[in-house]
């Protein structure tokens, strides 16, 4: 889904394994799924699966510095009717809610006002001021790549007061099994949009 | 002879239908080689109803077989080709929207390369407006059976929207009523006998879709 939205709307583009300082590239973009619900028809009394997601997606500069987020909300749902059991229903409207969300992402990327700076080639703020912000707000490649708290603390005793709230809010690093959770809900969505086509340049 | 006794058989197995097409034209046309059209079912937010996609796809089937034969984009098809311009938040809704639509230049370009003459909209569906009776099977050492009587009635109306791409007009409305009651008696064995409502609403649709687009003097 991301390399046909990155087809669409970039002359070029390319996918990075993590979130990293890079001369290769202009900008960076990193897409999250921030939250998702379902509800099946016997749930909800009507005829359809329902699938409502919140994607953010983190602008960064080449120097990984966060420049800003934007987050779309998205909705997709499939008649019961036109698929048998609920497995192909719930994917038949996982993949029109992410349809919903990469074109609301398209129409509307251009008239963003973070969309807008970050492409003009805005750099983001040092890393040293945002790190502690990022961490907070992202659940997934920025916590792979954190140390862990109590490295931060030790590390940051004897500096300046930005340091110190830098450690004070930096959170429990996303392990185990929730981090495995968080990346097998990702991939799965993401293959289940394998299909969507979006309208190349 | 076993041809004429199956036939028999499948006919008698089938309700009865009732069907009323209506036709509404408010300009002339016309295909030409290379046009083609779609057929796309109403899913436009905040409505919560949707065309079944098993409708669409029979409309769809219907216009492309058979004499006269029109060039049809499936409607996922068309639906990848010009996202996202008519996903369910971003489709028009109403033909004077259009115009300002194609004045998107991909947008345009790419419903030229499809050769997209007319937009055919489905909007409605079919539904079990009624039900009775009871049926009760029962499976023992000696053997299985049911005994009972089941009834019931569909009913599928739709109405299809045709719009010129070329001057982003309305260029008629016809609507599609069938209403069928099915039964399910059974003396040991069930014997459905199924009133194929949406299947008769599809085919009466396709048919007279096509005698409007081809402007036949019948239609």
């Amino acid at each position: 889904m991301f390399n046909r939205l990155g087809e669409g709307l970039f002359s070029e583009y390319t996918v990075l394994e993590k979130l990293a300082s890079s001369d290769s590239v202009d900008a960076i973009l990193l897409p999250e799924i921030m939250q998702m619900q379902m509800a099946l028809p016997r749930q909800t009394r009507s005829e359809y699966f329902e699938v409502w997601m919140r994607y953010r997606f983190n602008f960064y500069d080449n120097e990984a510095n966060l420049i800003g987020s934007w987050d779309l909300p998205a909705y997709g749902k499939a008649n019961q009717n036109d698929y048998r059991g609920d497995d192909a229903g719930l994917k038949a409207a996982a993949i029109s809610a992410c349809r919903d969300a990469m074109a609301f992402f398209s129409l509307n990327f251009q008239s963003e006002a973070v969309a807008g700076r970050w492409a003009a080639g805005e750099k983001g703020t040092p890393a040293i001021l945002t790190k502690a912000e990022n961490t907070a707000e992202s659940t997934t490649v920025t916590t792979a790549d954190e140390k862990p708290a109590g490295d931060t603390a030790d590390n940051t005793a004897d500096n300046t007061g930005v340091a110190q709230l830098e450690a004070e809010q930096v959170p429990e690093p996303v392990t185990g099994a929730k981090e495995q959770e968080t990346k097998e809900q990702k991939t799965k969505v993401q293959e289940q949009a394998a299909a969507i086509e979006p309208l190349a340049e | 002879m076993k041809f004429i006794f199956t036939l028999c058989i499948t006919s008698f197995l089938f309700g009865c239908v009732n069907s009323t097409i209506q036709q509404v034209r408010e300009r002339e046309t016309g295909i030409q080689m290379g046009d083609s059209v779609v057929v796309i079912g109403r899913s436009n937010r905040p409505s919560h109803e949707e065309t079944e996609i098993n409708f669409v796809a029979c409309v769809a089937k219907d216009l492309a077989k058979g004499a006269n034969a029109l060039n049809v984009v499936s409607e996922q098809t068309f639906k990848d080709q010009t996202f996202p311009w008519f996903e369910p938040r971003t489709a028009p809704i109403k033909v004077n929207e259009l115009p300002k639509l194609l004045e998107h230049r991909l947008l345009a370009d790419r419903l030229s390369e499809l050769g997209i003459k007319y937009l055919i909209w489905l909007d409605g569906k079919t539904q079990r407006t009624s039900s009775s009776g009871s049926l009760a099977c029962s499976v023992s050492p000696g053997g299985a059976g049911c005994f009972g009587f089941l009834t019931w009635e569909n009913d599928a109306s739709y109405e299809a929207t045709i719009w010129d791409t070329d001057d982003g007009k309305t260029v008629g409305r016809i609507s599609s009523d069938a209403d069928g009651t099915s039964y399910m008696p059974a003396i040991v064995v069930p014997i459905p006998i199924i009133a194929r409502v949406q299947n008769n609403a599809c085919n009466s649709m396709a048919k007279q879709l096509k005698g409007f687009l081809l402007n036949n003097a019948s239609s």
